[in-house]
């Protein structure tokens, strides 16, 4: 009886024992240190030192010099209303689409998942092919005339970047909301069927019920990572990108990347203060639509 | 069963995850005292280094005197393009030669040996140490932190214009002494001032010396005279500039920063990092005129007035310059605005436009651009599609030194290049913990070995770019270096180099606003939304000169926010 015991605690370590350790390693003691570095202030003579809330009050004169924090804040929200409205309200009507098996949607299926299938700095390296070499390229051959590859200009930027990240969170969505809809009971839907309903109003009156928890999943995720999606702006543009396209994703990322190469811990500690305080402001936000969606939202009954 | 199989699974799994980072196991020989040596092996590669261990192996073949027992050393290395920084406390290499190091936060850190002794100890068989090659800059800066050595120069990258010789002696881009051996006297045309023929008597070029046609000879003095030569580069059919799209637009900056040395001079540029600019004044820009001109005082530059350094004159018409070029599709090829490119392919296409209907005569370069070239094959590959290439002169272009009108005779000055790219060699202070003491004694003979004026005459000639230390090079080593590498080690022989680093306290605790690796303050203007580069600035904001260099100022407020 023991020697089973045994063998089922030894079987329970080796499934759970390495991604513990990780997580201690990488989630626990990571964030530690951020909540230790925003409270300290750095130079390479004095070392870490005690610094009160001087990298908070920093946040707010922008340390960056560059208005960073305004456009960061601007581009991050607008990101996430084209992800809500896009992202979630495109991806429903699209798994629709697939749900009720209209007319090639086994092709769009393969399509959307695509992307996540293939690793994202592929697609990234496919698609600037695409509109630095391609388009250019037909261009040319069908007006005669070079034009200037896609991504380098100026008004197409933020949008060509947009677009490329909506697509590849796309495919996510679709998958998700597809199993969730083919979990619908066939019964509920052939029963609305002969009392006539269309297929606007299943949608309405029957699938958006029936999924809304995952509604409600989607929605709270993508509150809570309003201020960490940087939308493959470091793997398009590298560290080049214009103070009006940064969001806090990049921000926080292209800083502290910058930092580790030339070993400047005193960026870390403003970028930890950033951290916090935007946490700060996504835990409550999210909680609060939670919450909020929950109550509110249709039901099943 | 099942779980039997779950069991063996997940243990499969988790040994194949944990083996990934096993490096395999080394053939070594037991008979000798090992070295572990961390190469990065960028531009410069490593033959250099293959060819210094042999020497050094061979010098010790009879070395008893590291380990008991064992007689003889070997060197193991690492040629790697990852930087181990991160990695260096537990580190099992014992020497490294990288770039892109922070040696006084290393310092700081305690993972670099104290290397003092080995830089203040004389040579065997030279009449000095290691210190006496450093430059007083230099050497005051690298024990800045605490009065000791951690680190030594490793390899100079000149960041700036690399230009077709061969194409311009053709079209004959070299402006000529005197008017009648004009190409054209219509000074409206692009082709007025330049020579009528290859006899015919060219200027002297920035550095004011006439070399009999040779050198700099004929190549643009000024601002006027380069944006005369690209204007008439394009008339010709010529695209002036080539350069990699890369994703920090860095590339486009070794233009930015190498004209504004070159048109500076090294103290104005060097003060950017020094907080002083010693007995020399710069020119501070105070107003605009009415014809947008700019109206400068002479000063000299200390702590007090050192935030009045980023409206430096030179800046302005730097940008006056970049603007226009990066603006103008006219001024480059088509192919430095694609981000897909790598840097092997614009080397190829540049290397091969000369063959071509659109020959391009510049690249925006560092010097170990042709090492890459050759190691990538793509100088081979298009040796092998035009033969005439392998005998094609590409050298590094000596940059303007005024603003308008020529330099006359005598009134040059010698080249200012700058050096990006932070590059040195060190020791790991752990190697006592981890090999002993034997194996720190011998880490310090072979680092001060890559140190002897042998040993750098070598590096040069093999890696065709040189140290930051006064070394002479042997005939041999010229003979045996290409065309452009002689040009780069004449750059640094004839001229001076910016090296931006320095002892200054404010410089050193403050990285991010100094650092050349980061988005330094450097040319960060305010103008528009904000930008950290002219690239940016000119072509996403569509700026002009003046708005981005007036967005550059800097107030005693900033300069009071800095640490010191």
């Amino acid at each position: 009886m023991k020697k089973k015991s045994l063998k089922k605690q030894l079987f329970y370590l080796s499934l759970v024992g390495l991604p513990f350790i990780q997580f201690l390693l990488f989630y626990c003691f990571v964030n530690f240190k951020s909540i230790l570095f925003a409270f300290q202030s750095y130079d390479v003579v004095e070392g870490f030192a005690f610094n009160g809330f001087e990298n908070f009050k920093q946040i707010f004169i922008d340390p960056t010099g560059k208005n960073t924090m305004k456009y960061s804040l601007q581009n991050s929200l607008v990101l996430y209303l084209w992800t809500l409205l896009f992202g979630t309200g495109g991806a429903i009507l699209f798994s629709n689409y697939i749900y009720k098996k209209f007319f090639g949607s086994k092709l769009f299926q393969i399509f959307l998942f695509l992307p996540n299938i293939i690793s994202g700095v592929v697609m990234v390296t496919v698609y600037k092919f695409i509109l630095d070499q391609g388009i250019p390229l037909l261009w040319r051959e069908i007006f005669g005339v070079q034009l200037e590859p896609l991504l380098s200009q100026k008004s197409l930027k933020f949008g060509l970047v947009l677009g490329f990240s909506l697509f590849m969170g796309f495919g996510t969505n679709v998958l998700m909301y597809t199993s969730t809809m083919s979990g619908i009971s066939p019964s509920v839907v052939e029963s609305a069927e002969l009392d006539g309903i269309t297929p606007f109003k299943e949608l309405i009156y029957i699938t958006l019920p029936m999924i809304f928890p995952t509604f409600v999943t989607f929605i709270t995720v993508g509150v809570a990572t309003i201020f960490t999606n940087q939308m493959s702006l470091y793997t398009f543009y590298g560290a080049d990108v214009p103070s009006d396209m940064y969001t806090f994703g990049y921000l926080l990322y292209k800083e502290v990347k910058q930092a580790t190469v030339i070993m400047d811990y005193e960026t870390f500690t403003y970028m930890s203060a950033l951290g916090i305080l935007l946490t700060i402001i996504a835990v409550p936000l999210t909680l609060g639509i939670k919450k909020f969606l929950e109550k509110f939202g249709p039901s099943v009954d | 069963m099942k779980k039997f199989i779950v069991l063996l699974m997940v243990t499969i799994i988790s040994l194949s995850a944990t083996s990934i980072g096993c490096a395999k196991k080394l053939n070594i020989d037991e008979s000798k005292t090992q070295l572990y040596v961390w190469n990065f092996d960028g531009g410069v590669g490593h033959t250099w280094l293959d060819s210094v261990i042999t020497r050094f192996e061979s010098e010790k073949e009879e070395a008893d005197y590291y380990r008991e027992g064992k007689k003889g050393v070997e060197i193991i290395v690492m040629n790697s393009k990852d930087s181990p920084l991160k990695t260096l406390k537990n580190s099992s290499y014992s020497v490294f030669f990288l770039e892109g190091v922070a040696y006084n936060t290393l310092a700081a850190e305690k993972k670099l040996l104290n290397i003092s002794d080995i830089v203040t100890n004389n040579i065997e068989g030279e009449n000095g140490n290691i210190e006496g090659k450093l430059s007083s800059n230099t050497a005051k800066s690298l024990k800045a932190y605490d009065g000791n050595y951690y680190v030594l120069p490793h390899y100079q990258s000149f960041d700036g214009v690399y230009y077709n010789k061969t194409l311009f002696d053709e079209k004959k881009f070299y402006f000529a002494k005197n008017p009648e051996e004009y190409r054209s006297s219509d000074p409206e045309d692009p082709g007025y001032g330049f020579i009528l023929n290859n006899s015919a008597i060219k200027t002297c070029g920035p550095n004011g010396v006439y070399e009999d046609g040779q050198g700099d000879d004929g190549l643009p003095s000024t601002m006027e005279e380069y944006e005369r030569l690209c204007n008439f580069m394009v008339a010709s059919g010529v695209k002036p500039f080539i350069w990699l799209n890369g994703a920090n637009a860095s590339y486009q900056m070794k233009l930015v920063n190498a004209l504004w040395a070159s048109l500076e001079g090294y103290e104005g540029t060097m003060a950017n990092y020094t907080m002083s600019s010693g007995t020399t004044k710069t020119k501070i820009v105070k107003e605009f005129d009415e014809f947008n001109q700019p109206i400068s005082d002479e000063v000299v530059i200390s702590e007090s007035n050192f935030y009045d350094i980023y409206q430096q004159e030179s800046r302005y018409y730097v940008l006056d310059f970049c603007k226009k070029v990066f603006s103008n599709s006219n001024y480059f090829h088509s192919d430095s605005l694609t981000s897909t490119f790598s840097q092997t392919d614009i080397h190829e296409t540049f290397l091969e436009s000369k063959f071509t209907s659109t020959p391009v005569g510049m690249i925006l370069e560092g010097s170990y651009w042709e090492n890459e070239a050759r190691d990538s094959e793509a100088l081979a590959r298009v040796i092998k599609n035009h033969p005439d290439a392998a005998t094609m002169e590409i050298g590094i272009m000596p940059l303007p030194v005024k603003v308008k009108g020529t330099v006359a005779e005598g009134e040059g000055r010698a080249p200012v290049v700058f050096d990006m790219l932070s590059s040195y060699a060190f020791i790991n202070a752990n190697v006592k913990m981890k090999h002993g003491e034997a194996v720190e004694r011998l880490a310090k003979d072979f680092l001060k070995f890559c140190y002897t004026d042998i040993s750098l005459s070598e590096f040069t000639e093999k890696s065709s770019v040189p140290k930051d230390l006064n070394y002479q090079l042997t005939s041999t080593a010229k003979n045996n270096m290409s065309y452009c590498a002689n040009t780069v080690w004449n750059a640094k022989a004839n001229g001076k180099v910016v090296v931006p680093i320095s002892d200054n306290m404010v410089f050193i605790k403050n990285p991010s606003v100094f650092s050349m690796y980061s988005d330094s303050m450097l040319w960060k203007t305010t103008a528009g939304v904000g930008y950290s580069r002219p690239w940016g600035g000119f072509r996403d904001g569509n700026l002009s000169a003046k708005n981005y260099f007036l967005g550059m100022k800097k107030d005693s407020t900033w300069w009071n926010n800095l640490s010191k």
